[in-house]
């Protein structure tokens, strides 16, 4: 059982830091940048990035199998995997739908406009596509997409918070809006290769 | 320089900072020979070059009293060894001028230490030459040839788990091969006591830092050895005293508040280690400032927030 | 000497006059200037800063843009436009996906080590915020006629960006274009990596938009006066 929780937690941390969705792999980056004004959505889009992505992660795992050997696998994956995020979105919009308790419902209120944005995001295909490539078991897969979720989130935060500072500062004309929070993300992602010092695999 | 000058605040600040390295520089130039203070000249002309490039490309005047691209090519020199080529510190001084400083405002605006994110850039892109050091009390060659002898640091021993073969005196006296900022402790502390007293720098800032890499360094040590060498050997070999007074006490980077000030630079201390022991590059100290100056201003707004709500219940 | 600036000068003028009297009819091809997709509207930018290492990934990955993307954003826009957008992202991730198909198996057939080369970001295609923002786009303003136009000067904005990223950084990263050693002596292999293309991309977004600025204001400039 520890080991177990040891495999799934070990994968889901250097999903979460070593190998950030954002920072190593500027997967997400595009929606990251649409809504990075606004700290609560942020959280929330993160929130329910990671849902969607380590639910669509066992049911990704399960449909590998038959991929695994398939000539043109890497031709297929991706329309399978649509498929499969599709069928999650259904069922988490529906399970949403379904629950009644007011301080929740509120709140899932708000959500759910962002549900479809959440699910179809380069960050859950691109989790679900490196997990399948690397072969990993089920926990490990899940583990990973979870990490990869978090690190999407915790990665937008930080973007957000720079935002913040950024908005406050006369930075010239040129380098406002897009370039200077490329800059500021190309200088924190220096610091996550700083940690692993190698060329992630994509 | 004219006291009312909008420039002076920063003027001066700059213009302390660099007198507090210059025991320093008298250090790197008796134990390397002149060459770590050409390398020094070439960053510092070319980083002032370049503010100046910048100033125009704004359109607006560049005032040449403005020093504080010198502190940034200063500091991001001191991390170099003294073989380190002189390209090296053109294009440091670049990173840390036009990118780390300019492109977010320029002076006060910066969310970064630029000299901490030029470090960290050299860093990646040529690690065999930035941790590549010249033995100490060797004459480098102001014009390189194949025949100096360049060693790893005691960092890298330490990275492998193994023990630095030095003896403890060698470690505060800087008598190993490290960068320029690896001189003696007594040299470093030198520079802190005119810091602080021309208050440059908040002693928060230092001392929590270098409370916080003891604390990791006794209760968690890297290599087999006694907790209490463990520390010393952490906190004398490499840079960390340099850090702890020009990275850490950067006052632009660092937090406002004095609670703040404790928080981030144990912070700081924590993430150091962190990257030490398990990053992939010897010296942490850049990659953490990165990490860290991020935080700073959320940190500052959290303790503030924090107060608030303390004077509230009291009151 | 004198004589020679004068005509320059009025050169110069005339050229003005005439591109601030077309204006409009250059706002066609936006998706080369004012609306770059990578450097102005920041879309498609994970591939182009990750996947642009070499010359080969990035042509690739035009290739993937032209038959992907342009033809899910025109079908999406034309047959989708009483959908409502949720239903709209799900139906042109899933054309997206089924197009992918047979583009990524020809595409193997020219380059076997497609998924070295490109790995996810060829299928990141599918999901990337440009397909919705264009569709969104077309469909919200009714724009019927120059959609093909801002397409294509969209993709050829796209190609050109990633091409040039992607031979710069081969060059100086391994020293080779298109896989094959030029002599060049290599930079560091660092380029490779994605935080150089963050940076590149970053200095090349504030360059591009100094750029437009600069020719948008020397354009109306008579006007303001």
């Amino acid at each position: 059982m520890a080991g177990f929780t040891a495999n799934f937690l070990v994968y889901a941390v250097v999903a979460i830091f070593a190998e950030n969705a954002i920072f190593s792999r500027a997967l997400g980056l595009d929606r990251a940048l649409a809504l990075v004004d606004d700290m609560g959505n942020m959280v929330t889009f993160g929130a329910l990035t990671t849902i969607s992505v380590t639910i669509t992660s066992v049911f990704t795992y399960l449909v590998s199998f038959p991929l695994q050997n398939f000539q043109n696998a890497y031709a297929w994956r991706p329309f399978i995997f649509i498929l499969c995020m599709v069928g999650v979105y259904f069922v988490i919009s529906v399970v949403l739908g379904r629950i009644k308790w007011a301080p929740i419902a509120r709140r899932l209120q708000k959500i759910r406009p962002h549900l479809h944005l959440a699910m179809f995001n380069s960050a859950v295909l691109g989790a679900l596509l490196l997990s399948s490539s690397q072969s990993y078991s089920l926990l490990q897969t899940m583990g990973f997409c979870l990490g990869s979720g978090l690190g999407f989130t915790v990665a937008t935060v930080y973007v957000a918070e720079g935002q913040r500072k950024i908005q406050n500062r006369s930075v010239p004309r040129s380098f406002k809006g897009l370039p200077v929070t490329l800059l500021y993300i190309a200088i924190l992602s220096l610091c996550i290769y700083g940690f692993t010092g190698y060329q992630l695999s994509f | 320089m004219n006291k009312s000058s909008p420039v002076y605040g920063r003027f001066s600040q700059s213009r302390d900072v660099l007198l507090a390295m210059v025991p320093l520089w008298v250090m790197a130039v008796l134990m390397y020979g002149p060459r770590p203070l050409l390398l020094c000249a070439v960053a510092v002309l070319s980083a002032w070059l370049f503010d100046a490039f910048c100033a125009k490309l704004r359109q607006e005047p560049f005032d040449f009293h403005d020093i504080s691209s010198w502190v940034s090519a200063a500091i991001m020199t001191m991390f170099m060894p003294a073989s380190a080529p002189y390209w090296m510190a053109v294009v440091g001084s670049f990173v840390a001028v036009v990118i780390a400083k300019n492109a977010f405002g320029g002076y006060g605006n910066n969310i970064f230490n630029p000299a901490a994110v030029s470090v960290a850039f050299l860093s990646l892109f040529w690690p065999t030459v930035l941790y590549r050091y010249p033995q100490p009390f060797t004459q480098v060659p102001l014009i390189l040839g194949d025949d100096l002898v360049l060693t790893t640091s005691p960092l890298e021993s330490l990275k492998v788990g193994g023990m630095p073969f030095l003896e403890k005196i060698e470690l505060i006296v800087g008598n190993y091969a490290g960068p320029l900022c690896g001189v003696s402790v007594v040299v470093v502390l030198s520079s802190a006591v005119l810091l602080l007293v021309r208050k440059r720098i908040s002693w928060q800032l230092p001392v929590s830092f270098l409370c916080a890499v003891s604390a990791v360094a006794y209760f968690f040590p890297r290599i087999h050895t006694t907790r209490l060498d463990s520390l010393f050997i952490e906190v004398f070999s490499g840079s960390i005293v340099f850090c702890a007074l020009f990275l850490v006490g950067d006052p632009v980077t660092a937090p406002k508040k004095n609670i703040s000030k404790l928080i981030y630079g144990a912070l700081f201390g924590v993430v150091t280690m962190l990257f030490r022991y398990y990053g992939a590059y010897p010296m942490g100290a850049c990659f953490a400032a990165i990490a860290v100056n991020a935080v700073a201003a959320f940190i500052d707004r959290k303790v503030t927030l924090a107060q608030g709500r303390y004077y509230q219940t009291r009151v | 000497m004198k004589k020679l600036l004068r005509k320059m000068r009025a050169r110069k003028e005339r050229v003005r006059q005439y591109i601030g009297a077309r204006q409009d009819k250059l706002d066609r091809f936006s998706g080369l200037f004012s609306k770059h997709p990578v450097l102005m509207q920041g879309l498609a930018i994970a591939p182009a800063i990750v996947a642009t290492q070499s010359l080969k990934a990035a042509w690739i990955l035009s290739v993937g843009f032209f038959l992907i993307v342009l033809p899910t954003v025109l079908l999406v826009s034309w047959l989708c436009k009483k959908l409502d957008e949720v239903y709209r992202t799900i139906v042109s991730a899933l054309l997206a996906a089924v197009l992918f198909v047979p583009v990524s198996i020809l595409l193997t057939q020219f380059f076997p080590f497609i998924s070295t080369n490109v790995g996810l970001y060829l299928p990141i295609l599918i999901v990337d915020s440009l397909i919705l923002t264009k569709c969104d786009l077309y469909i919200e303003l009714g724009i019927r006629g120059g959609r093909f136009l801002d397409m294509l000067c969209t993709g050829l904005g796209f190609t050109l960006l990633i091409c040039l990223l992607g031979a710069l950084r081969e060059l100086l990263a391994y020293g080779t274009l298109w896989g094959k050693n030029t002599g060049f002596p290599p930079v560091s292999e660092a380029v490779a990596m994605p935080f150089f293309g963050f940076f590149v991309i970053g200095l090349a977004a504030a360059g591009f938009r100094y750029c437009n600025n600069s020719f948008r204001h020397w354009i109306n400039k008579k006007e303001e006066e």
